[in-house]
């Protein structure tokens, strides 16, 4: 297997850490001088970046969060004028103002590589034709893939989302080799394919990129068998750089972390204290080469654990297990982060009061679907039925607009949504598997 | 090859240096880039042990240097040219570069080095009988380089060797620079002409008041809006290119 950038992916552990240093330190000097939400948390615990002499300080910088990220909406977070930025993202995030994520011209020549890396890892190459079924807009996730393939030099085929009957006619007569796209949408084009008789084994399709859900061994088994190819997982979000952080090689061993570029602390999720090695907890992310929109800390909400042991294919890059949880409340549907919290103030921009609610979240024939239950109260009872489903085409509008995701709306009888002690389950989540908490 | 580690170095009670770490592998031209009194002599006066470090480790060849004098780091095989070509102008260029091979002890071997040093440097050879004094700068820049030559260094720390020369002159200097590395030659080199250090190093350091607030593959920099407004001038091209 070819390694993109065997200079960087494969350095001797001593190197990487000075490097990792050097960035860093590098990093938080902009980072000071540049942000002021920087400048005042560190100042707060009397910490200037020249404290920083060794990586193992980083430890004891303060933590960010996405609530802190969407406090900065839009640009606050900024470490360079705007004129520098030549690309604007938003994360998926459904806080109430989402994550907007700036880079530069050198930022997007990195990111291209960083996802080269692992398109790589994954055995893509110029020779390939490679299909990115992301949605191109706001999400980081189809341009991402689209950068580090041109710069392998395949063909990118930027089919988008949607239209899977288009997408399967693509896939065929495209040749298409590499699949680009969340693993449920996988099992969507899978069905697809076998309603339409299409047997896998006439495609060209030989491997598969998935990421920007939660998946485990068992969905890829799946996505193996009816796709009839080698799916590889791979880690990245928004708020960091997007697609591009870590990727599975082909010992399938967990997902190298592109260490160079960041870096990668294991957290206990209730104390905020550094795991000791190979403990499992939450993921937290330090970019040392971001000019644009440094994150220094960032609490990735994923639960993982870091291996630094030499893997087999020669990469020196420590690895990630596979995500096998959030911390937080969030759950992840198509794509689509939601924190169930935050659904009720969006009722209740239609409803007047907050309505008593329960999300209930499904997958049919391989498809995640949202389902609300919201409780009618007196307020809201209607004799009239047109006006009832007025009222449920109101919330399911409101809530399209607002998450990106139509979601069913069943309105039920007052009481009747069970809330045991206060902690009732906010979220149904019927979805099998352990990474759907 | 060289690693420095989070180096701080004081002048009296001055803060100059405030955490540099930067690494320069074999056979790399780093250059070390910014504004005046940003700290880029300091640091290679830090790294030649003319200055101690107040805390940090610097290391060269997996060996801490840190405290050494300077003596022993030269015998190590760092080699310092600081700025303002400090040639021996009473003496001879031959004289002058025979002074450089003082480590090498030995009669033989220095004419060999310098024999050596003749097709790197043509004008050195053109001029040995000449009194340094009465070459020009550019040349006199070169027979400082070559003088550091001599005692057959692994690692050469370069202090603004276009100071004060005509941009023909700098632009010879900057060439030979350039072929040394091609020969292998491992440097360091402090440039206050971000734009010709840049176009000849592998990578570079941008330092800013005792800092380093940016690092790259030098074509990268290069192209930097930043890096140009603050360092290369917006629009602005040298006399030679």
């Amino acid at each position: 297997m070819t390694i993109w950038e065997r200079s960087h992916e494969c350095m001797a552990r001593e190197e990487l850490e000075q490097l990792q240093l050097e960035r860093l330190q590098a990093t938080l000097n902009r980072a000071y001088r540049n942000v002021h939400f920087y400048k005042k948390s560190f100042d707060a615990i009397g910490f200037v970046p020249e404290d920083l002499d060794d990586l193992a300080v980083l430890s004891r910088l303060p933590l960010i969060t996405r609530e802190d990220l969407s406090r900065a909406y839009p640009y606050e977070m900024f470490a360079v004028p705007l004129r520098e930025v030549v690309r604007i993202h938003s994360s998926s995030g459904t806080s109430k103002n989402p994550s907007i994520v700036g880079y530069t011209a050198n930022d997007l020549k990195h990111w291209g590589g960083l996802v080269a890396r692992l398109l790589t890892a994954a055995g893509v190459t110029r020779e390939d034709v490679v299909q990115i079924a992301f949605n191109y807009g706001l999400f980081t996730g189809a341009f991402g893939f689209h950068y580090g393939a041109e710069q392998i030099g395949a063909s990118v085929v930027p089919t988008s989302v949607g239209n899977t009957g288009r997408q399967v006619t693509i896939l065929r007569d495209f040749r298409t080799t590499a699949l680009v796209c969340t693993p449920s949408y996988a099992l969507r084009i899978a069905r697809v394919l076998e309603e339409a008789d299409i047997d896998p084994k006439t495609l060209s399709l030989k491997l598969g990129l998935f990421g920007g859900e939660c998946w485990d061994e068992e969905i890829r088994k799946a996505i193996e068998e009816r796709l009839y190819i080698k799916a590889h997982d791979n880690y990245g979000l928004s708020e960091v750089i997007g697609p591009g952080v870590a990727g599975e090689c082909s010992q399938k061993t967990g997902m190298h972390v592109s260490e160079d570029h960041f870096v990668a602390e294991i957290i206990d999720p209730d104390s905020g204290e550094n795991l000791p090695k190979g403990r499992s907890g939450e993921l937290v992310l330090t970019s040392i080469t971001k000019e644009a929109f440094p994150v220094i800390r960032f609490r990735t909400g994923d639960v993982t654990s870091l291996d630094d042991a030499p893997c087999p294919c020669g990469r020196t890059l420590a690895r990630i297990s596979r995500i096998s949880g959030r911390c937080d409340d969030i759950v992840i549907v198509k794509g689509v982060n939601i924190y169930p919290r935050r659904v009720g103030p969006i009722l209740k921009a239609v409803t007047g009061i907050e309505p008593t609610y329960q999300l209930v979240i499904d997958r049919e024939k391989d498809m995640d679907s949202l389902g609300i239950r919201v409780e009618v109260s007196e307020a809201m009872f209607f004799d009239k039925m047109q006006r009832q489903r007025a009222l449920v085409d109101g919330l399911r509008k409101k809530v399209r607009d607002t998450l990106g995701l139509t979601p069913q709306i069943w309105l039920v009888e007052a009481g009747s949504i069970r809330r045991e002690e206060e902690t009732a389950p906010m979220v149904v989540d019927t979805r099998k598997g352990p990474s759907h908490r | 090859m060289l690693r420095l580690k989070s180096v701080h170095t004081y002048y009296s009670n001055i803060h100059v240096l405030k955490g540099i770490s930067l690494h320069v592998r074999p056979g790399e031209l780093v250059a070390l880039i910014g504004a005046n009194g940003a700290g880029k002599t300091t640091t290679l006066r830090t790294i030649s042990g003319l200055l101690k470090p107040g805390k940090g480790k610097t290391e060269f060849l997996g060996a801490d240097i840190a405290g050494l004098a300077p003596n022993k780091i030269v015998r190590k095989g760092v080699c310092h040219v600081p700025e303002g070509r400090q040639v021996f102008a009473k003496m001879t260029v031959r004289a002058n570069l025979e002074m450089g091979g003082y480590l090498l002890k030995d009669a033989k071997r220095i004419k060999k080095r310098i024999q050596e040093l003749a097709s790197l440097f043509p004008i050195l050879d053109e001029r040995k009988d000449q009194l340094a004094g009465t070459l020009s700068g550019g040349e006199q820049q070169m027979l400082a380089i070559g003088r550091a030559l001599m005692g057959q260094p692994r690692l050469l720390l370069l202090d603004e060797p276009s100071l004060g020369l005509a941009p023909i002159m700098a632009h010879t200097v900057f060439k030979s620079i350039a072929r040394l590395r091609d020969e292998g030659m491992t440097i360091l080199l402090v440039e206050q002409n971000a734009r010709a250090a840049l176009n000849i190093s592998d990578r570079a350091y941008v330092m800013e008041t005792g800092k380093i607030i940016m690092q790259g593959a030098s074509e990268e920099l290069l192209n930097h809006n930043q890096i140009k407004r603050a360092y290369l001038g917006k629009g602005y091209r040298e006399v030679w290119e």
